[in-house]
């Protein structure tokens, strides 16, 4: 999302850049040129590698600017603040409001009311930008062009010599600058890194139809089915991602050539799961950005994913066994992590650099394990569907932490849980009681082991030794981790209390394996900002004191630029599905107002 | 006082303070003055500005922000707590916070074997709590501080199982000096040390594990505890001259006279280690102003960073200036070993050097910068920037070659590199 | 693209010079160290590296006995001579000993061996064993060997630094010296200024330059040692920008070692080059740990000596890598050893006698389980600091070990 309005105010940056050079030119009032009526995507070459557009730029801008989500992170000085020459910026515009007598935002209207397009594709192996508005009519349009031309004659007179030496070619005006094309044609203004890119986007020459984006078949599959479905403002943005990688190797960048090894990567695939770590050898990326009334949803389509991870995706989806509706809930997310194949077939999974050191930990883990092998006693019956929960826990006997962070805890479920339980519950403790003998050898204090039981519960805790009253307590007591077995599953919790809480609710619900849910194969993560807001809000003091050391200001001032996120988090919810096909991934992010029933709620009940 | 005294510490005629012996005063208690604080010392004359500088000192203050960075568990964040109020920010007291500085490099201990913020900050909260207070009780309370017992391994010191290592710290770099005490003072006094332990951040002593038998320290026998081995320290003629030379170095020159060291070491005797009479006597003196002391001092990191921020206000955040500091050798909390900064030309290397260069870019890079300068016209600006940063110091003449570059620059780079050139220029380290 | 910039820098510098009059020229320029001279770099395998699971006595059944699975590392190891082996990881060192490039030195420590990391470190960076300190730490000394050597070093020199520690913590005190302290470099970038241009650079380069100042006094030192650093960050700049010679493992002691072989092959001049590499405290699981330090280890020597090769300068450069303590004989009840007593050292380069020295260790022959220290490691110290960096015998060391080099 950040890449799209980043884009956006590039566009719009673009343009204003545009007054400063199309000053002097005659703007032909009302000329009668032919334009298509045809999609954009017509207009852009077959080989486009980035392509953006967006129906209606003013009032997605305007719709992004005035979000109420958006609102609490506003800057005092407005969006515009945040730009890169800010005071520049917001000068050149009060200038060009002063000189049309009403609002920029009005004129963006005029120049861009019927869409902007933008791609990116390789000429000759140089780098082509091509940027296209479309205005509201051929009339809006020119006056709004003639304004931001008397705008440009005020601000930079040395620059008319440039723009005398204006090439008219059919109906079409041409500027050309040292990097730049410059063209307008009719209601359409264009600027490019390339001439002919530059005609045919304004519409004054034509791909033969086999030239065109849209006889890109990766292009039309993937816009048909985003494009339509935006009833708020919206934009739609599409990456022939393979094709990008090869050209930003040859420019010998090769940080999208490291995306794609992220699939390979144990780590990536254990922290980020198939969907997010698989991204990378999409052959192409769509993107939907759409500004609702009251949310703001991105769509992504990773489409044609090689299949050599493929068996580390899910197949089916599960039904969440937690309580969605705890008082407290930060987080909930039910992940799909298949370790029992990625060890299992490492070997093809995995990339050969990464196979020793992953093969070492994996020997290394064994000897947690009494005798059993975790690649394969162990991680074969374990589930691949992880159950995350994320809450605010209630205040114990014991010190507290000085900054209180939310309390993770991890459900497992586990075949033949009268074995693997004892093991797993075992593996935990010979963990604890190691990192113990590495500590106390390095001088440091150890960590309190206990086994606690209660009625026909028993659990594993370790926590820090309690302080005097009085005494502050660092970040390491929010961890003060509990495990057990809660019949076929296993939970490790970051809080004791947590997991007694999740005893309760999991005793409720029946024991079995979850069964399959019909709906597709999905992960889901939910972050609700409310109880994060809380959070953050009763220890903001402390974390004013932080800001101000490290970013200055006093620390009055730092909670001054804390607030607004504190704020943002208690209006807001995130909710994240990536939905798994046979060869393409669907990821949605939707930023929903915090009292609206989370999707994965509707999902799992 | 004697005779002795009054002639080699004999104070500063008055109408001998002008604004060049204002800006070392400033420079030495504060770390650095803007040309609007050197005017105000002078107007006020001498006498007043030391007492009200040492009035500051003595002010209540609040370290109560130590509860967060506790908390907040980073050590960086406490190091750019603290040289925040090292540079005055807040409205503390420098001189205080500079006296906190002199303990922590005396009593050296590091967080690198500690390992427990919460004791480093403590040590430095009773630190500035006795920054002025008569030596004794400081050195009492270091030695049963916890993590002082912590660092010299104190808090393994037994009946029948002694750890020499803190009291022999104690003699030499602490109190004494090498040649002041024998092998077998050591071995006694850290007897009188054991029995002293650590838990729930807190030292006390265990009866059962402290030496209730007599000991024969300085040739006295007694059953010495921790106190009455304080006493018996202190009081060797040996600890006032010890204690005198540490604050000649830090507020003098850093090899003084040793005439004049004794003359200190007799004044802090005569005071019964009243600290802030002593200070009060040794910054108005004579000697404190002599030609020779003036710019004799390479500026630690600490100083060079706080005295940018007390004369151009703003730079960059607490935090990038700590770790800048560290860089350039001076890891607050973490000093390299028992024995402290060596300081002086030690601060000064190869690759240190290029860290200032790169602090001094820092600074001049910062959009607070060009606001101490808002006023200037174009043209004046090298002469206001010198005024600002380099006053009263013989015009060099890289200034005038760097005058000639300038006028091709615009007046925000002019600036800046008038302020970086200055502040990483040999002649702004010497303080 | 360098040309042009040190041509622009050069220019403007000299330019500035003119401006400033003739008494700047006077100034004393560096050199690089001269053609003969030689180099010491020391590598401490932190963490108390297993000295009989590196150099593996595998003509003893004590080992086998001692270690039942750790002894499995008999399989692909690589024969030496007279019962021993090198590890299976050790291909490239096991070349180097065919070559007449390395040698070991069996069992060596010193009496009373201290099992603490920190203190044990202390003495074999100090020279001070437990004998001379009577249990107190020997780092109050404040003097490392190598510190000590350096200062004695510098006399011939001109060119600062004399030592160099190669990583991002703190110098050991086995480089610390009563004035300063060696200057510690992880990255070439440390030493030089980032996101100036050409002018501004010569700018403040200006400022070392100006203003005459008395021999000795703290002005003349700041000016002198801006300029040292501005020449040391020129000169590295200038080494950075040579290409690589060898295949460089992408680990930390990878880029360490390269960052060495590149300041010796570019010509920075210091004699003594401190590194680290670890952890070898392989309480745990030692098997695949201990293989991938030592493959490690094995990969960096093996491009080191290619990348000096290259330069032509592998005859000046002798490489000695220790460990605090070897490890305990027998192993632990989870797969690794603990903190033990004497072990070997390594030595790699030119003119050291090829081959095992010292008194093989005799397994059945243990001190509260471990093996006896048979040669004093300062004896290796003597005779690295006598015989190969040419400084006179310190008496209050033992004899150097005459034997060790050619």
């Amino acid at each position: 999302m950040q890449t799209l309005i980043l884009t956006l105010l590039l566009a719009l940056s673009l343009l204003s850049q545009g007054a400063e050079v199309s000053q002097g030119a005659e703007v032909s009032q009302g000329a009668e040129v032919s334009q298509g009526a045809e999609a954009p995507a017509e207009r852009f070459a077959i080989d486009t590698l980035a392509y953006v557009q967006a129906d209606n730029g003013h009032e997605l801008l305007a719709a992004l600017s005035g979000h109420p989500l958006l609102e609490p992170l506003r800057p005092d000085g407005g969006w515009l603040s945040q730009v890169e020459n800010a005071d520049e910026l917001e000068s050149v515009l009060a200038q060009l409001e002063e000189l049309a007598g009403r609002p920029a935002m009005s004129l963006l209207e005029d120049l861009s009311g019927g869409g902007v397009a933008f791609g990116f594709g390789l000429r000759r192996l140089k780098p082509a930008v091509t940027l296209v508005l479309e205005g509201a009519s051929p009339e809006r349009s020119a006056t709004a062009l003639q304004l931001l031309v008397d705008l440009g004659l005020e601000l930079k007179p040395e620059l008319k010599h440039v723009l005398a030496a204006v090439e008219q070619r059919g109906d079409v005006r041409l500027w050309k600058l040292d990097q730049a094309v410059i063209g307008q044609l009719g209601s359409r203004v264009g600027v490019s890194t390339n001439e002919r890119s530059l005609l045919v986007a304004l519409g004054a020459e034509r791909e033969p139809e086999r030239r065109r984006l849209s006889a890109n078949e990766a292009f039309s599959s993937a816009f048909a089915q985003l494009h339509g479905t935006t009833d708020g403002a919206g934009a739609h943005a599409w990456i022939a991602l393979e094709k990008l990688v090869i050209a930003s190797q040859l420019g010998g960048d090769s940080d999208l050539a490291e995306l794609a090894l992220l699939v390979s990567d144990p780590g990536a695939q254990g922290l980020l799961g198939p969907g997010i770590s698989s991204i990378g050898i999409a052959r192409s990326l769509a993107f939907e950005l759409e500004v609702g009334a009251d949310d703001i949803d991105l769509g992504v389509i990773a489409e044609s994913l090689a299949d050599t991870a493929a068996s580390l995706r899910p197949t089916r989806a599960p039904v969440a066994q937690l309580d969605l509706t705890a008082s407290g809930q930060v987080a909930h997310a039910l992940l799909y992590r298949d370790y029992a194949t990625l060890t299992d077939r490492r070997a093809e999974l995995i990339a050969p650099e990464s196979l020793p050191p992953f093969s070492a930990q994996l020997a290394e883990l064994d000897t947690l394990f009494g005798g059993l092998r975790l690649a394969e006693d162990v991680l074969p019956d374990l589930d691949p569907w992880i159950e995350v929960v994320s809450r605010r826990i209630a205040k114990d006997a014991h010190t507290p932490p000085g900054i209180q962070l939310p309390a993770i805890a991890v459900l497992l479920h586990v075949q033949d849980a009268e074995h693997h339980g004892p093991t797993l519950e075992s593996a935990l403790q010979n963990i604890v009681a190691l990192s113990n003998v590495d500590r106390a050898q390095n001088g440091l204090r150890p960590m309190l082991m206990r086994l606690q039981r209660e009625g026909d519960r028993s659990w594993s805790t370790a926590r820090w030794a309690d302080l005097p009253e009085g005494e502050v307590a660092g970040l390491e007591y929010n961890f003060a981790p509990a495990w057990a077995q809660v019949g076929n599953r296993f939970v490790v919790a970051t809080h004791e209390s947590l997991l007694i809480d999740l005893f309760d609710e999991l005793h409720a619900t029946d024991t079995d394996v979850p069964k399959a849910s019909s709906a597709p194969p999905a992960e889901r993560l939910s972050v609700r900002g409310p109880v994060l807001a809380e959070l953050l809000r009763n220890q903001l003091e402390r974390l004013a004191l932080a800001a101000a050391l490290s970013s200055g200001g006093d620390s009055a001032e730092a909670a001054g630029r804390i607030e607004p996120f504190v704020n943002f988090a208690q209006g807001a919810a995130l909710e994240v599905v990536i939905e798994y096909g046979s060869t393409d991934l669907r990821a949605g992010l939707s930023l929903v107002p915090a009292d609206r029933k989370a999707a994965l709620q509707e999902a799992g009940r | 006082m004697s005779a002795r005294l009054d002639e080699l510490l004999s104070p500063l005629a008055s109408d001998a303070f002008d604004a060049s012996a204002a800006e070392h005063l400033l420079t030495r208690v504060e770390f650095g003055a803007t040309p609007e604080r050197v005017a105000e010392a002078c107007e006020a004359g001498l006498k007043p500005t030391v007492a009200g500088l040492l009035e500051g000192a003595a002010a209540p203050f609040d370290d109560s922000a130590q509860t967060d960075l506790i908390a907040l568990g980073r050590l960086d964040l406490a190091q750019a707590w603290w040289l925040g109020r090292l540079a005055g920010e807040g409205g503390c007291s420098v001189l205080r916070e500079r006296l906190t500085l002199i303990w922590h490099g005396l009593f050296a201990t590091s967080q690198a074997k500690v390992q427990d913020l919460a004791l480093m900050l403590r040590q430095n909260s009773t630190q500035r709590e006795l920054a002025l207070a008569p030596f004794p009780q400081l050195v009492r309370a270091m030695l049963v501080d916890p993590s002082m017992l912590v660092w010299l391994d104190g808090d393994q010191n037994r009946v029948g199982r002694p750890n020499e290592n803190l009291a022999r710290e104690l003699f030499e770099l602490f109190a004494l000096g090498i040649g002041n005490y024998t092998e077998r003072d050591v071995l006694e006094a850290a007897r009188a040390l054991s029995g002293w332990t650590v838990s729930g951040r807190a030292a006390r002593c265990r009866e059962r594990w402290f030496d209730g038998a007599p000991k024969t320290i300085f040739d006295e026998t007694r059953n010495f505890d921790v106190d009455a081995l304080v006493d018996a320290t202190t009081s060797q003629p040996a600890c006032a001259r010890f204690v005198a030379g540490r604050l000649a170095r830090e507020f003098v020159h850093p090899n003084p006279e040793t005439d004049r060291v004794e003359a200190l070491a007799d004044l802090l005797r005569a005071t019964e280690w009243d600290l802030g009479r002593c200070l009060s006597q040794l910054l108005r003196s004579e000697w404190f102003f002599a030609e020779s002391n003036l710019r004799a001092r390479i500026a630690s990191p600490v100083e060079w960073s706080s005295r940018a921020r007390r004369q151009l206000g703003g730079g960059p955040a607490r935090l990038a200036r700590a770790q800048a500091a560290s860089r350039m050798g001076q890891d607050l909390f973490q000093p390299p070993s028992v024995k402290g900064w060596d300081g002086h030309r030690a601060w000064i290397g190869a690759a240190t050097w290029i860290e200032r260069e790169r602090a001094a870019l820092r600074w001049a890079r910062d959009p607070s910068t060009p606001a101490a300068f808002a006023d200037v016209e174009r043209a004046d600006l090298p002469a206001a920037v010198f005024a600002r940063l380099l006053p009263e110091r013989p015009r060099p003449e890289w200034a005038a070659a760097l005058e000639r570059d300038l006028d091709a620059l615009s007046r925000d780079e002019a600036l800046r590199t008038l302020v970086a050139a200055t502040l990483c220029s040999p002649e702004y380290q010497l303080v | 693209m360098l040309n042009r910039r040190n041509f622009i820098k050069g220019g403007l510098q000299v330019a500035a010079y003119a401006q400033l009059g003739p008494q700047l020229f006077s100034a004393p320029s560096a050199r690089t160290a001269a053609a003969d001279e030689r180099i010491l770099v020391v590598l401490q395998l932190t963490g108390g590296n297993d000295g009989i699971g590196t150099l593996l006595p595998t003509g003893q059944d004590a080992w086998y006995r001692a270690r039942p699975t750790l002894s499995r590392v008999a399989e692909g190891a690589h024969e030496l001579e007279s019962g021993f082996a090198l590890h299976p990881s050790l291909g490239g060192l096991s070349q180097a000993f065919g070559e007449g490039r390395a040698a070991a030195v069996h069992s060596v420590g010193y009496e009373n061996p201290d099992r603490s990391h920190f203190r044990s470190m202390e003495i074999w960076h100090t020279g001070l064993v437990p004998a001379v300190t009577r249990g107190e730490s020997p780092a109050k000394g404040g003097l490392g060997w190598l510190g000590r050597a350096a200062v004695q070093l510098a006399g011939r020199h001109r060119t600062e630094p004399t030592a160099v520690h190669i990583g991002s913590g703190p110098t050991p005190l086995s480089l610390r010296t009563p004035d300063a302290q060696a200057p510690s470099l992880s990255r070439v970038e440390d030493l030089r200024l980032e996101g100036l241009d050409d002018d501004e650079r010569a700018r403040l380069a200006l400022l070392a330059q100006a203003r005459s100042a008395r021999p000795g006094s703290d002005l003349r030192f700041l000016r002198d040692t801006a300029r040292q650093a501005a020449d040391l960050s020129d000169r590295l700049d200038a080494a950075a920008n040579r290409s690589s010679a060898a295949d460089w493992p992408a680990t930390d002691l990878g880029r360490r070692l390269q960052l060495t072989a590149t300041l010796i092959t570019g010509g920075l001049g210091a004699s003594i080059y401190g590194l680290e590499h670890g952890s070898f405290d392989t309480h745990l699981d030692q098997g695949p740990t201990h293989a991938n330090l030592l493959l490690d280890l094995d990969r960096c020597l093996s491009a080191f000596h290619a990348e000096l090769a290259a330069a032509g300068m592998a005859d000046r450069v002798l490489l000695y890598a220790f460990s605090e303590f070897g490890r305990r004989v027998a192993e632990n009840g989870t797969a690794g050893t603990d903190h033990g007593a004497a072990g070997p050292v390594l030595l790699f380069g030119p003119r050291v006698r090829p081959g095992l020295h010292g008194t093989p260790p005799d397994l059945t022959r243990l001190q509260q389980g471990d093996l006896p220290s048979t040669t004093d490691f300062r004896a290796i110290h003597a005779a690295l600091e006598h015989h190969w960096l040419g400084l006179p015998l310190r008496p209050d060391l033992p004899a150097p070990l005459a034997t060790l080099l050619t």
